[in-house]
């Protein structure tokens, strides 16, 4: 086994307390549903010295305070990028807590907080955003058609100028991977202008195991 | 000469005494600009908003009364870069699906280039929705250094002036006929004049 092997994933108590901590103040949502798994108590964490190239899924919360390039698909799990941690990588996940730097989309299926601290290039799309004041964010936001309250109807102007709908109410086709299929990384898909509502059912195929494909090197 | 005075061990006189720069603060004003630009406006999930300038909670959260999709390209942070049509490609994407129905266009008119600001409003056009509105902040004094700023949106009616990097040289006033010319094919329904020195107009796409 090469030492690339040997450091994917990297657990120290110390961390996965604080992952821990970090994961119950981003509400880590509650499972449920049949594709639901065991409830897991753990969280993995990818230390700062760490950097993956390729995919990353698994069945536990995630913290990541090293590099990750490629993709990171845990749909029913929380994901944190810590204040060390340096994402390039679209992301999927049930709730998505980012303190330090994304560079991708993010599609999380309850609820995206991106802190102070964080640094977030991309689009964004979850029923429920907290965008915290001091966050450098530019991208999309889409929560999505769900509890706005109003069917696609138009806004009219008080001043005699009238405003008309969008014909989007449709929601446009989720190009984020889902599963735990392995391949080659794709890396984001910034900028591609698709932030549309997404069907959550697909990303209810959650990845059963923890895994990651590609290479792995500390630094 | 302060070397000199501090190896002969004299005090400089109080006038060589450079005054430490003090950072200008923000100030948070009333928006006469944005409230016409949110008037009448009632909450639509299909609705679609698009600010050019900073990210900020507050913003967001005005936002988001009337849209589930917003978009903030910070263009004011790239326009530094020599190609501003580049940035606008990759920070505004085409949507034809999903158009932007209010579109904050802040003082980026004063900041690009003059040959920048036509080419900057059609490439919002095409990606405006049908009777989209669009607002813009525009120097209107007669000052030869202008403050950039960055701007939030408090409430639908206020809106927060946060100094944005130091005074730079006006470029050439953009006056009122000007403006409107420049803004086609949004039509300028309303234009105001804040105590800031700043004019604020409201089109509307036709």
């Amino acid at each position: 086994m090469t030492r690339e092997d040997t450091i994917m994933w990297k657990k120290d108590e110390d961390t996965t307390q604080q992952a821990g901590r970090t994961a119950r103040d981003s509400e880590t949502p509650a499972r449920s549903g049949a594709a639901a798994s065991a409830p897991s108590d753990r969280t993995a964490t990818i230390g700062s010295a760490i950097k993956i190239k390729g995919e990353v899924s698994g069945d536990e919360d995630l913290l990541i305070q090293g590099r990750v390039d490629g993709s990171i698909d845990l749909a029913e799990h929380a994901v944190t990028v810590g204040t060390q941690g340096h994402v390039t990588a679209s992301i999927v996940a049930s709730v998505v807590t980012v303190e330090g730097r994304v560079d991708g989309d993010i599609d999380a299926r309850e609820r995206i907080v991106l802190r102070s601290s964080s640094q977030v290039e991309g689009d964004i799309t979850a029923p429920r955003v907290v965008l915290e004041d001091g966050a450098r964010f530019r991208g999309g936001v889409d929560m999505g058609d769900a509890g706005s309250g109003g069917s696609s109807g138009s806004a009219s102007s008080g001043s005699g100028n009238a405003k008309s709908t969008s014909s989007g109410t449709s929601a446009a086709s989720s190009s984020s991977s889902s599963g735990s299929s392995k391949g080659s990384s794709s890396g984001s898909s910034r900028g591609g202008g698709s932030n549309g509502s997404k069907d959550s059912s697909s990303k209810r195929e959650a990845a059963t195991s923890a895994s990651t494909a590609g290479k792995a090197s500390a630094s | 000469m302060g070397w000199l005075d501090r190896i002969t061990g004299e005090d400089p006189p109080v006038a060589e005494q450079t005054p430490e720069p003090t950072e200008p603060e923000a100030l948070d004003r009333p928006s006469l600009g944005v409230k016409a630009l949110f008037d009448g406006v009632t909450p639509d999930s299909a609705h679609s908003v698009l600010d050019l300038g900073r990210a900020s909670e507050s913003s967001f959260n005005v936002y988001a009364r009337f849209a589930r999709r917003i978009r903030f390209a910070d263009l004011l942070r790239a326009e530094r870069r020599a190609d501003l049509d580049r940035a606008l490609g990759e920070s505004v994407p085409a949507q034809p699906d999903r158009p932007y129905d209010l579109i904050l266009v802040w003082d980026l008119l004063d900041r690009v280039a003059p040959e920048s600001r036509a080419p900057l409003i059609a490439r919002l056009a095409e990606r405006a929705a049908p009777r989209a509105r669009l607002h813009v902040l525009v120097e209107a004094s007669d000052r030869s250094a202008v403050q950039p700023f960055h701007f939030t949106v408090l409430d639908v009616d206020r809106v927060r002036y946060t100094p944005d990097g130091p005074e730079r040289p006006a470029r050439g006033r953009l006056l009122p006929a000007e403006v409107e010319r420049l803004l086609q094919p949004f039509e300028v329904a309303r234009a105001f004049t804040s105590r800031s020195g700043m004019r604020e107009y409201m089109g509307i796409l036709q």
